[in-house]
């Protein structure tokens, strides 16, 4: 079905806290990053980007501010690729585009607010602008494997909100959760951030996860929960909070959507220290367990109704935009980024047409730390090559050199690489 | 390739430490080279500062406060009532409102601005009458200047922005408010000093405005004309 020509859109469901949340100096954001076989063109990314984004409609576009909700307006001015830079993930100035297309070397990134797509949504406008690119370089790209067709026009499935499509309404569970450990530590200067990225073999990760009976997933949660509650136990406090990584799930697996908007959900698998002394198994147990209960059709719909449900209240959204903003947050930080650590995101294998495959070596993903969390953590897998990206806002690596010692202990090769000076 | 000793993970060949533990990387078979290209940019890029402004501005805030406070406590201790320190505090008032909000409210669209700047404007002129005048000149005078040039102003913004308007367009429109604006304020000023409304002098300004206004639509409109003026005048 061929999307009818909008000048804006609703934001969706899950995108409408993040306009509330963002200032000046941080906005919610990811990234990812492609590493091509040889430097980029500037000039044949851009022509590539201005084609893709004619298949985008819903990725052109701005934040604008209504009287009762932010929406997106579509944004006709030209959108420049630029060259990459050292502190990746800065705000976007306000009213302008709301992503960005970055190339260093012989890498192209896309870095993407949070509020117009998700990791799924934004992967398949990435492999898009990629697979065009290629295209321009002289070699045939069929549009599968998650490369749209930009001769095709934009369909109107993937400018809708599936939160709303699909959420039954039926069942709305409480969202409390109790308070979760936060990292602390010296603050970097404003403004720069630290990213370690160590690489893996996919196989060797692969079998180590069969070994122990869990998925690669569980594997990296586990290890990450456990170098956290490693740091938390070391530190001389008093009260000891539950350490919880939140794992964002792509609901697509569930549901037969087309959507590029955003429509994942999160669960947040933990240890409380309170409960008494954990080892990596137990940790591993836990992790498995709990993702195994949480992540099914029937709880992720629930989670989902519950903040549709808040939506749709006529009082609620007749209630003007700066009273609603500041009780949203009120709520956000008491019952969004309060109730866990960190986060976890793992977009998976990234799959390509085979014609371009030759092409690239490796891809990247990583996450804009959350307004008051101090590391996020975000994994990709290309061919053989697992990519765990760390961003951090704080001096002290403890907890990337927790996590990729336990690697190496396991028997796994690491390599690492940074972009602060070493 | 270089191995960290202390992590045992493999490191970049950039890396002179290790980024996990500090620790620098030593291997005899491969020296650092510092010429190595690193897998990021060096360039860091910048943040606005518009937090600091809002910072500022509350700084400021409070200062005024503090000024229009300590003036009306002293007037009020040395004389039997507040006279001279209402005008300061009026005039400060004005201030803050024309120079500070729109660094502490730095959010707010250019249509807010217009109308807390009328508003204060308004509240300012009609305090200075109450404070220094037995005649009311308020009422009759600037209260429909001040009104007339508010709502100019914020037909003016309102169509620029919605029409999103090129430069020709908009100084046309500008012009064209003005030319308005001369001919109320005569209107305005004739019936306060005689009575009655009577266009004299205004026309000898609002005739070139609209002239100008009229000249500028047509450029807008002209494209290629557009493009010979900017040609021509390009610096």
């Amino acid at each position: 079905m061929k999307a009818p020509k909008k000048d804006w859109y609703k934001l969706d469901n899950a995108a409408k806290i993040y306009p509330v949340i963002m200032n000046d100096r941080w906005m919610s954001m990811f990234r990812f990053t492609a590493h091509l076989t040889r430097d980029v063109d500037a000039a044949l990314l851009q022509r590539a980007l201005e084609r893709a984004l004619e298949r985008f409609p819903g990725n052109r576009v701005r934040l604008r501010r209504g009287i009762f909700w932010y929406y997106l307006e579509q944004y006709t001015k030209p959108i420049l690729v630029e060259p990459d830079v050292n502190n990746p993930c800065t705000p976007i100035a306000r009213g302008k585009e709301l992503f960005r297309l970055t190339y260093y070397r012989n890498r192209v990134s896309l870095e993407v607010f949070h509020a117009i797509a998700d990791g799924g949504g934004a992967l398949v406008f990435f492999k898009t602008i990629l697979a065009q690119y290629i295209r321009l370089l002289g070699v045939q790209v069929p549009a599968t494997h998650g490369v749209l067709d930009v001769d095709e026009p934009p369909g109107g499935e993937e400018l809708e909100d599936s939160f709303l499509r699909y959420s039954r309404m039926s069942v709305l569970p409480s969202r409390a959760e109790s308070r979760a450990y936060k990292l602390s530590g010296t603050p970097l200067e404003p403004g720069c951030i630290a990213l370690t990225t160590g690489l893996l073999s996919v196989d060797a990760v692969k079998t180590k996860a069969r070994a122990l009976r869990v998925s690669i997933t569980e594997y990296l949660a586990a290890t990450y929960l456990y170098a956290l509650y490693l740091v938390q136990r070391a530190q001389p406090t008093r009260r000891k909070y539950p350490v919880k990584v939140s794992v964002p799930v792509d609901l697509r697996r569930y549901y037969k959507t087309k959507t590029l908007r955003n429509f994942s959900q999160y669960v947040n698998p933990g240890i409380d220290p309170n409960y008494g002394e954990f080892t990596f198994e137990e940790t591993l147990a836990q992790v498995h367990h709990f993702l195994r209960y949480m992540l099914t059709e029937k709880n992720l719909n629930a989670r989902m109704s519950k903040n549709v449900s808040e939506e749709k209240v006529l009082a609620l959204r007749l209630v003007p935009l700066w009273i609603k903003n500041r009780a949203i947050m009120a709520v956000y930080l008491r019952t969004g980024e309060n109730t866990f650590t960190t986060a976890l995101s793992n977009i998976g294998p990234v799959e390509l047409p085979e014609s371009m495959r030759e092409y690239f070596t490796r891809f990247d993903m990583m996450l804009r730390t959350a307004r008051k969390n101090a590391i996020e953590c975000a994994v990709a897998s290309y061919g053989d090559t697992l990519s765990v990206t760390f961003t951090r806002t704080i001096r002290q690596p403890h907890v990337e050199r927790l996590f990729f010692q336990m690697l190496v202990r396991a028997g796994l090769k690491v390599r690492i690489e940074s972009n602060m000076e070493g | 390739m270089s191995y960290c000793v202390n992590c045992g993970v493999e490191l970049e060949e950039s890396q002179k430490s290790c980024p996990l533990c500090a620790v620098e990387v030593c291997n005899p078979a491969k020296p650092y080279d510092a010429g190595v290209l690193k897998p990021y940019s060096s360039h860091i890029a910048r943040i606005n500062r518009r937090v600091e402004r809002r910072f500022d501005g509350v700084i400021a805030s409070v200062t005024i406060a503090f000024v229009a406070g300590i003036c009306i406590v002293a007037d009020m201790a040395y004389s039997a009532g507040a006279d001279w320190s209402l005008l300061v505090a009026i005039s400060l008032g004005l201030g803050w409102m024309l120079f500070v909000t729109p660094f502490v409210f730095d959010r707010l669209g250019p249509l807010w601005f217009v109308g807390m700047d009328m508003a204060a404007l308004i509240g300012f002129l009609y305090g200075l009458n109450r404070l220094t005048s037995v005649e009311d000149w308020f009422t009759p005078l600037a209260l429909p200047v001040v009104l007339s040039i508010g709502v100019l102003a914020a037909i003016g913004i309102i169509v620029i922005r919605a029409q999103k308007l090129r430069v020709f367009s908009a100084i046309a429109w500008v012009a064209g408010l003005l030319g308005t604006f001369v001919l109320t304020l005569e209107c305005i000023l004739d019936r306060f000093l005689f009575g009655v409304c009577s266009f004299d002098w205004s026309f000898f300004v609002a005739i070139p405005c609209f002239v100008i206004a009229l000249i500028f639509t047509i450029i807008a409109r002209k494209v290629e004309l557009q493009e010979a003026i900017i040609r021509r005048l390009h610096v």
